[in-house]
């Protein structure tokens, strides 16, 4: 199997190439050992972290902006914000507390990135 | 103290030490900077503080100045925090209508209605407006459904509104590439970003998580020649372009699409700055400032988007700090300034800011630039007549990443001749 | 002339052009076109010709063509929903200005418009220029009632207690005027300097209206910007400025005031004629009885006709694209000003440079034939057009200032001329079509002759003793001193918060707009009234406010709000409504 990416960790975006021959992981294209590294944990666990709205009641707004405290796995990204959609909580609220524990059980929580009278 | 009410006053009378226009990044750090040692009073349209950090849902803040990556809300709560503690008087749902040289500034919200405000310094911090469709001459009709990114941004983020369904952007900057992400995770559908240039204009990083990531493509070399739809956006027309980015012939392709949002550049808001009569500089949109963030009129500071726009909010929190400084430092004393070297944009640079340095350093001085075009393997010379101040080389140089040069006080101090060149040669 | 010798005279432009497939007919002077013609170029040119000839009063021009759109009927409410004494179709600022006009009168006015406010045709995309008539063909009837119409301006502004500015007009020669006619330099110069500003000068005198010429010295001292080029300039000095839309609102509002019923998203579909007489008006609203209509239906006139059995003319379209630019540079001129070039193209005045009564500056009209009638967009080469035609005359001036640019489409007939005459086929059908520039300027006088004619034609017209002419003024926060400003606030305090940053208009204005007479019931109905959106960022800051406030002031779900009118919603719903199965769109 073969991947291509482009590497985050400098300004450079070095092209990184990725050839996985059976036991063999053979890695090119990358300027750094960083890159090596960025390029091994995309292919073995890609993660990101999440930020989006969840409806807030009774509060200066209408949406309140969360954020995962951890790097979820990239591909349960849309499923959490899905999951989200579907909540609500109540003002006030304090920048960091609790809005979802343990999202669709990747040990993640979801918290708020703002207090919200 | 502020308020005096007597039934002969025609307005809400005030007089303070520092007046910050503006509370966003900029205008936050520098209250709370000056707050040290001067009555400091804030005034910002909105409905809350933050500017547009409340809306930049988004990590990428903070990077520096918090050494964590924290989203725009929490980037700024950490401010909003610190001046509730502190002695700002802070208005918020107000805007300044009038404002003069003498430092008199005519204010109105609907609370107390119209404030006359006598202050000693001002900081002026109101950041940028977008560039419209109309200002890029976008053909076509005039239909519901055309944004720039970040009305949009706005829209979803705060207001709880969803723009549209099918999304083309035209502008690969970073807002462009947030926005993208933005869209889909909220159920949009991205057709595909479109930038004039044959680079992009945004961090690798975005290209990656907000396109990369969920299979959106990136045209470069294209721009949007025609806009269709009369009431609402049906369509748009994307086109190749040439070296001078003119519309090959030719490249036309329709791509339907109920949502245009431009991410066109951003340009600094010197409405104010123009009626005080402040010298601006046409390369940057923003009034010349030097060292110390003071503008041509003595007295008067400015920092953040509204001088040049940033990148990162973190150095906005930088040059805010020392405008917020010295307009408290002007209050007390004189300033210290022992003559003027103008800083010169060389090769490669479209502008440098601070445009002069005034003197009497007790620290290093940052030069902040932007190059003109993209370069690898570049070196940045810093130059005062035949000598060379300082030399760095650069793997890469590129317009939408300012760079940022320190220049000691040792270094400083050994300026002699009354310009300081600033040049970005290829190879060393 | 007879219609005899019309219909030879016809044959011979047909002939000479080698058209087949053409029928022709001509009744009391009306020339009927039908057949085939191999393109929409074809059935404009042979239309325009015909309507050259001296004598036509009207071309009705049914010739068939590829690629031809027709548009669909709407379908009408045959319910009765009102009667009226007259029935006016169109609420541009010709049909507001008769509606106005008639409310002095004791008859009962209903005003019907197929869009959601009045104003929403060409009366709101135009250049703003009341002109003074210096540039209409002689003898034609709209240059008579522009003559007479742009002198009512002043008294009429008073009432409304609209902005209006007698800015003067300077219609300049410069070295390049005469360039197409590939005469001598010298020669091209001494014509512009002396002959052509006196035959102007000469002929503004002959239709009444003060006029003078102006030297190179006095142009270049009183116009710092103009180019050096520059060599005479005449003065059209009643030349005036006016916000069109801020105008016919004042029109409809007064008209309102003293009893015209307006009923807006009403389009009309049929005309019920009895006898030879108008019976009923159908609309997508109702059907109104009454035995007056007056056609004031801008680019569907010819439809409306057409549905009363009563057209003599077709509108064919014509876009005029112009460019505004920041009000930062509102004192860059200080008149209005036009490059007169010879050979001149046949009914374009050639549009302008002028500063608007608020400040902006704007570059056009263009002019083009345009085959559909609600294309208002702007092409690349309209705008490359707008700035090559008007440079030469501020070559300085900094182009990167445009702000926005819009079209509007005018509604020309082929005759080119106003057609404002009581039709012979049907009783009490009034037209009052083929309003192009200088419809505006001309709309007073419009007015006042569609009165006329209604009392010739039989409408018992008594004078109304409660008729008012005196509209409110507009609470403009911007224009008030801070004195008047903070008495505003007081009063109501939302007055003090700014909504849009651009152009300083206040949550109150806003509000004021949204309960009006002639309630804004859409962004552009607001933006319309109080200038919110009108600014450099063009609405980006403001539009999510002025947005909620209309959803608040309105129950209208702020889903559902509009831009301009149907089908233009500016969202697709609440956040997250696409997410999942949920699909909460419009």
């Amino acid at each position: 199997m073969s991947e291509s990416m482009t590497c985050i960790c400098c300004p450079l975006g070095c092209r990184v190439h990725i050839e996985k021959k059976g036991e063999k992981t053979q890695i090119t294209g990358h300027r750094c050992k960083k890159g090596e590294e960025y390029a091994l944990q995309e292919i073995r666990d890609p993660r990101r972290i999440l930020t989006t709205t969840v409806s807030i009641n009774n509060g200066m707004l209408c949406l309140l902006p969360v954020k995962s405290n951890k790097e979820i796995p990239k591909n349960l990204v849309k499923a959490c914000v899905i999951e989200l959609s579907k909540i609500s909580v109540n003002a006030p609220i304090k920048c960091g507390d609790l809005i979802c524990r343990n999202i669709l059980g990747t040990e993640v929580d979801i918290i708020a990135s703002r207090d919200m009278e | 103290m502020w308020g005096k009410q007597n039934a002969y006053s025609v307005t809400n009378m005030m007089e303070t030490d520092v007046t910050v226009i503006g509370g966003g990044p900029a205008g936050l750090a520098a209250a709370l900077k000056a707050s040290e040692n001067a009555q400091v009073i804030l005034l910002e349209r909105g409905r809350e503080l933050g500017g547009i950090l409340p809306q930049c849902i988004h990590q990428g803040f903070g990077n520096f100045v918090f050494k964590k990556m924290l989203t725009g809300p929490e980037f700024s709560q950490y401010f909003i925090d610190k001046v509730r503690q502190s002695n700002i008087v802070v208005k918020t749902e107000t805007t300044v209508l009038e404002i003069y040289k003498n430092k008199r500034i005519i204010a109105t919200n609907s609370a107390e209605g119209i404030l006359e405000i006598q202050t000693k310094a001002i900081v002026l911090s109101m950041g940028c407006r977008e560039r419209t469709r109309s200002q890029i001459l976008v053909p076509g009709t005039r239909p519901a459904g055309v944004y720039t990114a970040g009305t949009s941004q706005h829209l979803i983020n705060i207001d709880g509104i969803m723009p549209g369904k099918k999304f083309v952007i035209l502008g690969s900057g970073d807002v462009g590439l947030i926005m993208a992400r933005r869209f889909t995770l909220e159920g949009g559908e991205v057709e595909g970003v479109y930038e004039i240039m044959p680079q992009p204009g945004g961090l690798t990083r975005n290209i990656v998580q907000c396109l990369d990531d969920y299979n959106i493509p990136l045209f470069l070399s294209h721009t949007v020649t025609n806009i269709m739809g009369r009431r609402r956006l049906e369509g748009v027309t994307v086109a190749k372009v040439d070296e001078s980015m003119k519309p090959l012939i030719g490249t036309e392709q329709f791509i339907p699409c109920d949502c245009l949002v431009l991410a066109v550049g951003l340009i600094p808001e010197n409405e104010l700055s123009k009626q005080i009569g402040l010298v601006i500089d046409d390369r940057t949109d923003g009034p010349v400032v030097d060292e110390r963030m003071e503008t041509s009129v003595s007295g008067i500071f400015a920092c953040g988007n509204v001088v040049h726009v940033h990148d990162l909010v973190d150095d906005v929190t930088v040059v805010a700090e020392i405008a917020g400084e010295n307009a408290a430092k002007y209050v007390r004393e004189h300033l210290e300034k022992k003559g003027k070297i103008q800083t010169v944009a060389g090769e490669n640079v479209r502008y440098v800011v601070p445009q002069f340095l005034k003197g009497g350093w007790s620290d290093s001085v940052t030069l902040y630039f932007r190059v003109l075009n993209e370069k690898r393997g570049a070196t940045v010379i810093i130059s005062c007549g035949k000598k060379t101040i300082l030399e760095r080389n650069e793997k890469i140089v590129k317009p939408p990443e300012m760079v940022k040069v320190v220049l000691s006080e040792e270094a400083l101090n050994s300026l002699v001749q009354n310009e300081l060149r600033v040049d970005v040669r290829c190879g060393k | 002339m007879s219609d005899r010798r019309i219909l030879r005279k016809v044959d011979k432009v047909i002939q000479k052009k080698r058209y087949e497939n053409i029928d022709v007919k001509v009744e009391d002077s009306i020339v009927y076109l039908n057949g085939k013609v191999s393109s929409w170029d074809d059935f404009v040119e042979t239309g325009s010709l015909i309507g050259e000839i001296k004598n036509v009063r009207g071309v009705v021009n049914r010739l068939e063509y590829p690629g031809e759109i027709r548009g669909e009927r709407k379908r009408g409410n045959k319910e009765k929903s009102g009667e009226a004494d007259v029935v006016i179709i169109g609420g541009g600022v010709t049909g507001c200005s008769i509606a106005r006009e008639l409310s002095k009168y004791k008859v009962k006015v209903i005003l019907v418009e197929k869009d959601d406010d009045v104003a929403c045709g060409a009366t709101k995309a135009n250049n703003a220029m009341v002109h003074s008539g210096i540039g209409e063909k002689v003898g034609t009837l709209k240059q008579k009632l522009c003559v007479k119409g742009h002198f009512m301006y002043e008294e009429l502004a008073k009432e409304l207690n609209v902005p209006f500015k007698r800015c003067g007009m300077l219609i300049i020669l410069t070295k390049d005027s005469l360039s197409k006619l590939k005469i001598p330099q010298f020669l091209a110069n001494f014509i512009a300097k002396r002959i052509i500003p006196f035959i102007v000068v000469r002929r503004g005198k002959k239709i009444g209206i003060p006029i003078r010429r102006v030297n190179q010295e006095e142009l270049m001292e009183k116009e710092r910007y103009v180019t050096e080029r520059a060599l005479a300039a005449v003065l059209s000095s009643s030349y005036g400025v006016i916000c069109p839309y801020f105008f016919t609102i004042a029109l409809a509002e007064n008209a309102i005031d003293n009893g015209v019923e307006f009923m807006l998203d009403t389009e009309v579909v049929g005309v019920t004629v009895e006898n030879d007489g108008v019976k009923s008006v159908m609309t997508t609203k109702g059907t109104i009885d009454t035995r007056f209509v007056i056609n004031a239906a801008g680019l569907y006139a010819d439809e409306v006709a057409e549905m009363a059995g009563a057209r003599e003319y077709t509108i064919h379209p014509k876009k005029g694209a112009t460019l505004l630019f920041d009000k930062e540079l509102g004192n860059y001129i200080n008149r209005s000003m036009s490059l007169l070039r010879f050979p001149r193209a046949e009914h374009y005045k050639g549009g302008g440079i002028m500063v608007t009564v608020d400040n902006n500056i704007q570059w056009g009209p263009t002019i083009a034939e345009c085959p559909e009638k609600e294309d208002t967009s702007v092409t690349a080469e309209e705008i490359e057009n707008i700035f090559e035609s008007y440079t030469p005359l501020l070559p300085d001036f900094p182009k990167e200032s445009v702000i926005t640019y819009f079209a509007g489409i005018r509604a020309s007939t082929f005759t080119e001329d106003f057609f404002i005459e009581a039709s012979k086929k049907v009783g009490g059908f009034i037209h009052v079509a083929g309003i192009q520039s200088p419809g505006l300027a001309a709309a007073p006088a419009v007015a006042d002759m569609v009165v006329d004619i209604l009392k010739n034609k039989g409408l018992a017209l008594k004078q109304r003793e409660n008729f008012n002419p005196h509209r409110d003024k507009t609470t403009i926060f911007r224009d008030f001193d801070i004195k008047e400003k903070k008495r505003l606030i007081e009063k109501n305090p939302r007055y003090g918060k700014i909504v849009c940053r651009c152009e300083q208009v206040t949550e109150g204005e806003i509000v004021d707009a949204i309960h009006s007479k002639l309630p804004a019931l859409s962004v552009d109905a607001i933006k319309r009234r109080t200038r919110a959106g009108m600014g450099r960022c063009q609405s980006g800051f403001c539009l999510p406010h002025v947005a909620e406030i209309l959803s608040r002031e309105t129950g209208i779900p702020i889903e559902k709000i509009q831009k301009n009118g149907k089908g233009s919603n500016l969202f697709v719903g609440k956040a997250k409504c696409l997410l999942g199965d949920k699909h909460d769109g419009n």
